[in-house]
């Protein structure tokens, strides 16, 4: 039997970072410039007090994931170890503040704050320290999955929960996975730092391959860490040095402990927005559209949020069609629909499709051109009149005598094929049922 | 040497101005800093400028508490665009892109500042030798030892170079020089003064303080430096009324404790001064009590199972990558490694390798054993508070000694801080002051009190100025 | 409880110090005798303890405010070795 189980890091959206007031937008800031001396542990420099903001979204993911609040002082730890990017060489981690949790049949264990580090180019080396100091948290749950699908229906799930609570710092980068796995007879695995769910998915089928084939090959499966190679698509041996790091765990001593206030969370209960399941169940009641659609819709918040709008506007049977259609485009290119930039233009699209003005491939080949191409804009086509189209036919007729032998012998299917050549020939621009029409009109004259 | 408060009224009275008076310190500075070398960095244009400014604005009757007295940082203070040390290679180069928070405040309420002092190498030492910049010597007789850490503090405001000095103690680091040179150091409750801008020895024990010829000096100085500062989250949300109660000690209210357990195995002149100090006390209607402190042994190993781990957890983040000595491997280790074999001393290497192996995870007993130890002991002054609102003893066991005399011998050197070391594990402030000399060699006493009680220890010292006689042999 | 060299060296390596023999040979004596001091803690008549919090200011927090600090490059200029804005270290291929 397959065990799976994740560390899943999630960088928190904040103004601040967790110890000082520098920034957290390293993504757009030059490099070093978003440093001060207590994020590059300048000699002297304490910790600033742990930021409010950083406990209120951490309090909140935590009750979104059911898990209870420890009911104790929270007490920041210094994790030593010697690495470019940390610029104390040790890293400010919480204790547990939240433990015991579920979601989609998966135990949380236990979810603590932590600071990111910087980030280190391993190939160039060189360091950047915008990024230090950024507030994380890390979600540790059990090894309770036992399918990469599961694995993948969880990861899909959560992330809806952190989207649905806009907790996530830079949506396109998501979270950071570090997955676990064992099957039985071998001992556990650790593959570190995979950055998207596609990207775990593809782990995990490799990891789980890669095991049944040494135990095939009567071979031992040790217990190590691996990284995911996700250019070269495999998980390689980090060699764990000669000695095992001793992280030598120390209260630090400038962070006073922190109780988390149970008013707080109480507030904050009281303000948890609707999650995933709430809305899934909400659909289905209010739209009547069957459970694993209005599932397939939740999951992408913006999706979700999608089809409401377009429900409202256009019935609920194009929402469904349009969305469906979405969803897989989106699927094709591993993509969030926030990710995809001027999202108005979806509800552009589908006012052409719906009110007629575009025809049906045109439609799929903008939907995909909006998927693709930030700049591109969906316009109402110019239709071909029917003097335009009748001329198109007598060209057709003319140029496939075989197939109109074929319809006049009583075979119906060389219609189609005849239609087919008319839209191909105009790129969609004559509607296929004027086509037709004006088709059999012309064979008829015959 | 002219009292602070009579420098004050003069630069206050116009009849002597800020510049002038930094003249006759940099004087001073010239005739005895090549014998002391109680300095890394002298900023002497910088001073010349300052007093320029507070010359004007005292000229037009303004003026901030300090009004131009002279100050000397310990070089693990940070003060921005000019070096920062610790004593140490490692950061020789070292130019920090902030200013303390004390030390901000000395700029902020015109004090003026000299230079950066020489040090113990990052903080750790007794005697003033670890110094990668070379020893300071005593002000008072340069063939000894001026204590340490503060050891360019002791000696520069002893020898009238500076007026007030800026000192840390994380074990004695203030009151051991103030002691060995014969001027007051005191070392405040743990969070009265910010530490934002101090580098690290053992971030539970260290505070930052003042060193000054007399308990005035310390008042002025406390007044300025206490406070909350949101960059240090230790640091404590009080007052006290320093200079408002400097005069204020009153012997018919005040309970003085002597316990023999911190005289056991004390020198005899030092043991004869501490005496001397309780007699004063007690002809002037202070009642002595006898306080039992059983466990105080405890102290001297206990701070050293806290400190190492702390202070080894503090220099991990020297590993020439952001600022500091850099030698250049293949590898990333190495360079790291001999970055760091390179840039320290030998007690700096003593005191990580002893806090790794302390704090290595297998020995995670020790560190409780110190946490435990450390409530012992708190739990032990709490008793004694409630007998008395002074414990008095000695500062040092001994009288200064020679330079080069101990420094091969850790522990000896280690026992320099068997009294100093117990305010720093229980948060409490202690202050010490000249009471005696032997020949030409200082003995300093230390009085100890519960936290917050910092401003009647400082009325306690001038108390005795003004009415006691120091003791001589 | 005494320290080995071969212990001294793994402790070397963990805390980043390239000791040398000289300084191993020296230290080793002294490192055991700090311990045997150490040791004596355990005589004590300890308490359980509760950990040690020097400060009155427990369950505070720092609002979510941005304040860029002034100096970023006086941070980069201390950098011993650099590439462009970048701190510079030996490549870890
Ligand atoms: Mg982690
Ligand atoms: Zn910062």
């Amino acid at each position: 039997m397959v065990r799976i189980g994740f560390e899943i890091h999630v960088q928190l959206k904040t103004k601040s970072k967790l110890f000082c007031s520098c920034p957290t937008n390293f993504l757009e800031a030059e490099p070093n410039t978003n440093i001060c001396p207590v994020c590059t542990a300048q000699p002297g420099s304490k910790p600033e007090g742990i930021n409010e903001e950083v406990i209120r979204k951490a309090v909140m993911v935590a009750l979104a994931l059911n898990c209870k609040i420890r009911d104790e002082p929270l007490r920041f730890l210094r994790k030593h170890y010697f690495y470019p990017d940390l610029p104390n060489n040790y890293q400010r981690t919480s204790e547990p503040f939240a433990v015991d949790g579920e979601l989609n049949g998966v135990r949380i264990r236990e979810i603590h704050i932590e600071e990111d580090p910087g980030r280190y180019e391993l190939r160039e080396g060189i360091v950047d320290y915008n990024r230090s100091g950024v507030p994380l948290i890390e979600i540790v749950t059990e090894p309770d999955m036992t399918t990469v699908e599961e694995a993948r229906n969880f990861l899909k799930h959560l992330r809806a929960v952190l989207d649905y609570l806009d907790v996530i710092l830079y949506p396109e980068i998501g979270f950071r996975v570090d997955a676990n796995v064992s099957i039985e007879g071998g001992e556990r695995v650790e593959v570190k730092n995979i950055n998207s769910i596609h990207g775990v998915v593809r782990a995990l089928k490799y990891e789980i391959a890669r095991h049944k084939r040494m135990l095939a090959m009567g071979k031992k499966i040790v217990r190590e860490t691996r990284h995911w190679d996700e250019v070269r698509g495999v998980t390689v041996s980090l060699r764990e040095k000669e000695t095992a790091e001793d992280y030598r765990y120390m209260p630090d001593p400038d962070i006073p402990p922190y109780h988390i206030d149970p008013a707080l969370v109480k507030e904050l209960r009281a303000k948890m927005p609707e999650l995933p399941h709430q809305k899934r169940d909400r659909l289905v009641r209010e739209y009547g559209i069957d459970e694993s659609a209005a599932w397939t819709f939740v999951l992408d918040k913006e999706l979700g949020d999608l089809f409401e709008s377009l429900a409202k506007q256009f019935g609920v049977k194009n929402a469904t069609s349009f969305c469906l259609n979405l969803r897989g485009e989106l699927n094709y290119r591993d993509k969030y629909l926030a990710e995809i930039p001027n999202r108005e233009r979806l509800t552009k699209l589908a006012e052409l499709y719906f009110g007629g003005k575009i025809t049906k491939p045109v439609y799929v080949e903008y939907l995909r051109k909006i998927l693709d191409d930030p700049a591109f804009v969906p316009a109402e086509q110019e239709q071909l009149s029917d003097d335009a189209i009748r001329q198109i036919a007598h060209e057709i007729i003319k140029a496939n005598p075989q197939a109109v032998a074929d319809y006049k012998s009583g075979e119906k299917k060389a219609l189609n094929f005849l239609v087919g050549q008319i839209v191909a020939r105009t790129k969609g621009r004559a509607d296929p049922k004027r086509a037709i029409q004006i088709l059999r009109e012309e064979l008829q004259r015959l | 040497m002219p009292m602070i408060e009579e420098i004050l009224e003069r630069i206050r009275s116009g009849e002597m101005k800020p510049s002038e008076h930094l003249e006759e310190k940099i004087e001073v500075l010239e005739h005895r800093e090549p014998e002391l070398n109680a300095f890394i960095t002298k900023t002497v244009d910088l001073a010349r400028e300052q007093a320029k400014e507070i010359d004007k604005i005292v000229e037009s009757g303004g003026g901030e508490a300090f009004y131009g007295l002279i100050w000397g940082i310990k070089d693990n203070f940070a003060l921005k665009g000019i070096r920062m040390t610790c004593g140490s290679k490692m950061l020789e180069d070292y130019i920090p892109p902030y200013t303390a928070t004390p030390v901000q405040k000395i700029l902020d309420n015109h004090g003026v500042i000299l230079g950066k002092l020489n040090m113990d190498e990052f903080a750790c030492g007794s005697s003033g030798e670890t110094s990668y910049f070379g020893p300071t010597r005593n002000a008072r007789d340069p063939e000894y030892v001026p204590g340490g850490s503060s050891s360019g503090a002791g000696a520069a405001v002893a020898a009238g170079i500076v007026d007030l000095a800026l000192g840390s103690d994380t074990g004695g680091s203030i009151r051991n020089p103030a002691s060995f040179n014969g001027v007051v150091g005191l070392k405040p409750t743990y969070g009265l003064v910010s530490r934002y801008g101090l580098a690290d020895l053992a971030m539970s024990l260290d505070v930052p303080g003042p060193l000054a010829p007399d308990a005035y000096g310390i008042a002025l100085a406390m007044d300025v430096l206490q406070g909350f500062d949101s960059k240090d989250r230790v640091s404590a949300r009080r007052k006290l009324p320093f200079l408002e109660s400097i005069d204020s000690f009153d012997p018919e209210h005040v309970r003085i404790s002597v316990s023999e357990s911190l005289l056991n195995g004390v020198d005899p002149a030092v043991r004869k001064t501490t005496e001397h100090v309780i007699r004063f006390f007690e002809s002037k209607g202070v009642e002595i009590v006898d306080v039992d402190l059983p466990d105080i042994w405890a102290a001297f190993p206990t701070y050293y199972l806290v400190m190492y781990p702390e202070f080894a957890s503090a220099m991990q983040k020297f590993d020439g990558i952001r600022y500091g000595h850099r030698v250049d491997a293949s590898t990333l280790y190495e360079t790291v490694a001999q970055s760091r074999e390179e840039g320290f001393g030998k007690e700096i290497k003593r005191r990580i390798t002893m806090g790794t192996f302390i704090s290595m995870a297998k020995n995670a007993e020790w560190y409780k054993l110190a946490l435990r130890a450390r409530t012992t002991l708190l739990h032990m002054f709490e008793n004694a508070f409630k007998q008395a609102d002074i414990i008095v003893s000695p500062t040092v066991p001994t009288l200064p000694f020679k330079l080069g005399e101990r420094i091969n011998d850790p522990v000896k050197m280690y026992m320099a801080d068997a009294l100093t070391v117990p305010a720093n594990l229980t948060g409490i402030p202690a202050i010490s002051f000249p009471a005696g000399w032997k020949g030409r060699l200082p003995i300093g006493v230390q009085l100890m009190g519960p936290r917050f009680t910092d401003h009647i220890l400082v009325s306690a010292v001038r108390f005795f100025e003004k009415e006691g006689k120091q003791w001589s042999e | 409880m005494a320290l080995t060299k071969d212990e001294l060296l793994h402790i070397a390596k963990i805390a980043r110090i390239a000791l040398t023999d000289e300084e191993i040979d020296e230290l080793l004596p002294q490192f055991n005798e700090i311990l045997e001091l150490l040791e004596r803690v355990k005589q004590l008549p300890l308490t359980e303890a509760a950990p040690i919090v020097m400060t009155d200011n427990a369950d505070e927090f720092r609002a979510d405010a941005v304040s860029p600090f002034e100096d970023p490059d006086e941070i980069v200029a201390q950098f011993p070795r650099k590439k462009d804005r970048y701190a510079k270290v030996p490549p870890n291929l």
